[in-house]
């Protein structure tokens, strides 16, 4: 290797074969120019390195990863898959929850009152009450149930007021009024209307028969009233 | 589902966070200052966490970290940045460069009054990517060219032809600073003295 063959090494050693280290070495060792530019790269080269070693990431780094990996674990029950791949279904499960709620107390359908008051109605509940003994009959009830009543004037149809009192219709206190029609005796019930979940048109009276038992379903402001015959 | 993860995180500490240091310090280089490097990190990490179930060759770690703080960087650049002009200047031979100092300085005082660690930061800031890499793979982790091809995913001649460019390119601009260092301090410039005699 001579002086110009020696400095095109010098300037991209990466570029040549690890076998021409070993020529410019010995040619700086017979050329003492080129040893000189070799010595002053070479120095350049270790200042490069010193410059670039590594330095200890601070402490607020390593502090703050810790804190992440730690919230990533946490967090990762939210962000895995496996049960995400059931959320239609849990949906539909919600969905059906909600509609069918078997711990719902809200009164469902007119059949189910239906059902309930004459069922209630048949196996002939006690008064607790009786008209005589009671002037203010809606004060009473409002006082056990929370909410005041209207009893409706029935006496163009041929009913007496004989009495009543608290009853439970499924899972809901309402009022209860025992009237007779002769030798008949009729019951009305008095239900609140946020307790029940569908709709009842207020200028509608339904007729619905159970049991050789008519009853009567209709609204007025916030109570719906049932009639069983 | 709980074990599951913290089998996950006794795995990052195990394969990744040993690694930490060597992020940070191509982190700091990569973007010039603490923060934007440790936030860089801190994204790696995030990445690296998450995706930690990807890894399948363990001992390919480092360099599977490498590769996602790289892109993390490179998302951030915006197009401006990474097609920023860069041009070696072909005709700035290194050699001629080195015998000018040779031959009109004294060498040892020269390399006495060293490039400052900011200044090399600054010459690092001007090179791109693609040169910058390979530079700070090879200077600060010792790595070989066939190790730089396989962290950066090029061909080991490519790796070669870009360390050679880039360290002729550092290499001149620290060589034009230690002769800017020399004038303003207590360097005697050869030919100056002896024209002066």
């Amino acid at each position: 290797m001579d002086c110009i063959e020696f400095k095109r090494w010098l300037s991209s050693q990466d570029l040549f074969e690890m076998s021409k280290v070993e020529s410019a070495r010995k040619h700086t060792d017979l050329c003492p120019f080129c040893r000189k530019l070799y010595t002053l790269d070479s120095q350049i080269e270790l200042q490069i390195k010193e410059e670039l070693k590594k330095t200890d990431p601070p402490e607020r780094l390593l502090t703050k990863i810790n804190m992440n990996v730690q919230a990533t674990t946490d967090s990762e029950f939210m962000h895995s898959i496996w049960w995400k791949k059931f959320l239609p279904i849990l949906g539909v499960i919600a969905i059906l929850f909600v509609y069918f709620n078997p711990f719902e107390s809200k009164f469902k359908s007119l059949d189910e009152i239906t059902t309930l008051t004459v069922n209630d109605h048949l196996s002939d509940p006690a008064m607790t009450f009786h008209a005589d003994a009671i002037k203010d009959v809606s004060g009473w009830f409002e006082k056990r149930l929370g909410f005041g009543i209207e009893i409706p004037d029935l006496t163009d149809r041929g009913l007496r007021l004989a009495g009543g009192g608290k009853c439970h219709l499924g899972k809901n206190d309402v009022a209860y009024l025992c009237y007779d029609k002769g030798e008949k005796r009729v019951s009305l019930f008095i239900i609140e209307s946020s307790d029940v979940k569908f709709h009842v048109d207020e200028e509608k009276i339904y007729s619905l028969s159970e049991k050789e038992c008519e009853v009567k379903v209709w609204k007025e402001e916030n109570l719906l009233y049932a009639m069983v015959e | 589902m709980f074990s599951k993860s913290k089998r996950n995180n006794q795995r990052f500490n195990k394969l990744v966070y040993p690694h930490v240091t060597f992020l940070y310090n191509m982190a700091l280089r990569y973007t010039g200052n603490t923060y934007d490097a440790e936030d860089l990190v801190q994204e790696t990490l995030h990445i690296a966490l998450k995706r930690l179930s990807q890894l399948r060759d363990e001992t390919k770690c480092k360099s599977w970290l490498f590769k996602i703080l790289r892109s993390v960087f490179l998302r951030e650049l915006t197009i401006n940045e990474r097609k920023q002009k860069f041009e070696f200047n072909e005709c700035n031979d290194y050699a001629a460069l080195l015998k000018g100092v040779a031959e009109n300085y004294d060498i040892e005082k020269v390399l006495e009054r060293k490039a400052k660690n900011s200044q090399i930061q600054q010459i690092l800031e001007t090179l791109p990517e693609k040169y910058k890499s390979p530079i700070l793979l090879y200077y600060m982790e010792d790595l070989t060219y066939q190790e730089i091809s396989e962290y950066l995913r090029i061909p080991i001649g490519t790796v070669m032809s870009r360390l050679s460019r880039a360290k002729v390119f550092l290499k001149n601009e620290i060589v034009n600073i230690l002769k800017e260092n020399s004038h303003n301090g207590d360097v005697v410039e050869l030919r100056k003295f002896k024209k002066d005699r």
